[in-house]
């Protein structure tokens, strides 16, 4: 190989790169007067060249799309996954659980119902009731803070609670107040 | 929704918006599911892998520092995935240290369109392709069938430029080797 800097070994060895056209001016100057010398090299190159572009455009002419199914699936798992680990309000590192559990307690008496409901740290206007003949709805929020969560071992969030009442109420007379951190609410009979 | 970026869907993806988390899965899904089909070649394993990255990504998402873009992220946890399932099905190590000399004496670059139809050079190319190992594989499809830069693929496989360029360099002579075999007719 005369005239030329390089062997075929060292031709080899920069053959991807060449072929990428990623060698400096220089190189690819001592590559190209290798080739028109190397008749081996030549048909090489070639045939390198040719059997990536042969994947390359495998995969533009028959990419795989996924099928319907799989996609439906994925998507579908992708959003339990979000309801059931109840994510996420990123604030700081903390999550929250999308739904905030409210604990409940209903006691029955002679002629009406008291409801209490657990709302800790949540203000009356963030909580809507809702009284039906038969059941009753609360849902509202507990406002997440907008800084960074230091520590939190409490949880905010929306929350909804329908709770199916023992008997009929009337509902034209409820009484409802916020005490203590609780909701209580006293329906009467019909 | 479309005309947002990445890094705003990961924004409010981070703040509870489950829409902008489902747009990048819209995103990315196809990408993921061929590049896991490459490394795996079958549907079923891409199936896996394609619901494992994103769940993964879904769980690490407020851990993602977003240094690198979605893209790459999501390349990586991908790949990982792929490596791993590599990990538990595939003991087998195919050597390719050595490389092949020129022996070449056939141009068959211009005749090999006419030489096979395109169903049987897709199998050809399918069976090269996944006989390669899994380290060199794992460049080739992200270099030259994903389409990657040399700096992209090595910070998805978190290895340096020089070792992407060295392997994918290896991977290519390897398939070009397989590809010339078979038209003379060894395998």
């Amino acid at each position: 190989m005369r005239g030329s800097t390089l062997n075929c070994d060292k031709f080899l060895s920069l053959v991807s790169d060449y072929i990428d056209g990623s060698l400096s001016p220089i190189k690819s100057k001592e590559m190209e007067a290798h080739l028109r010398k190397c008749k081996k090299c030549r048909i090489f190159a070639n045939t390198l060249r040719t059997t990536v572009e042969l994947y390359r455009s495998l995969e533009k002419v028959q990419p795989q799309d996924i099928p319907v199914p799989i996609h439906d699936t994925l998507h579908l798992m992708i959003r339990e996954e979000w309801q059931v680990h109840r994510v996420l309000v990123n604030v700081g590192r903390h999550r929250f659980p999308l739904r905030l559990n409210l604990f409940v307690e209903v006691v029955e008496f002679a002629d009406k119902i008291n409801i209490s409901i657990e709302v800790p740290g949540i203000k009356k206007e963030d909580i809507i009731l809702m009284v039906a003949r038969d059941y009753v709805e609360v849902s509202g929020v507990r406002k997440i803070i907008d800084g960074f969560y230091y520590l939190t071992e409490m949880n905010a969030g929306p929350f909804t609670r329908k709770i199916k009442l023992p008997f009929p109420v009337d509902t034209s007379k409820v009484q409802a107040y916020l005490e203590n951190g609780i909701l209580k609410i006293t329906l009467l009979k019909v | 929704m479309a005309l947002l970026s990445d890094k705003v869907l990961v924004k409010r993806a981070k703040s509870g918006d489950f829409h902008s988390f489902d747009e990048l899965v819209s995103r990315y899904e196809t990408k993921v599911y061929n590049l896991a089909y490459r490394m795996l070649g079958s549907q079923d394993d891409a199936k896996d892998i394609l619901q494992e990255t994103f769940i993964s990504a879904f769980k690490a998402l407020n851990n993602f520092r977003e240094k690198a873009s979605f893209s790459t992220w999501i390349y990586r946890i991908a790949t990982n995935a792929c490596l791993m399932k590599f990990r538990t099905k595939e003991p087998r190590v195919i050597s390719i240290d050595k490389e092949p000399l020129v022996a070449e004496t056939i141009d068959w670059s211009e005749s090999l369109s006419d030489t096979l139809d395109r169903e049987e050079l897709k199998k050809v190319l399918d069976k090269a392709i996944s006989s390669l190992p899994k380290t060199h594989r794992v460049v080739f499809v992200l270099r030259d069938i994903e389409g990657l830069s040399s700096s992209e693929a090595s910070k998805v496989l978190n290895i340096s430029i020089a070792a992407v360029k060295s392997r994918l360099h290896r991977a290519r002579l390897y398939l070009r080797e397989k590809l010339s075999k078979y038209l003379r007719g060894e395998e």
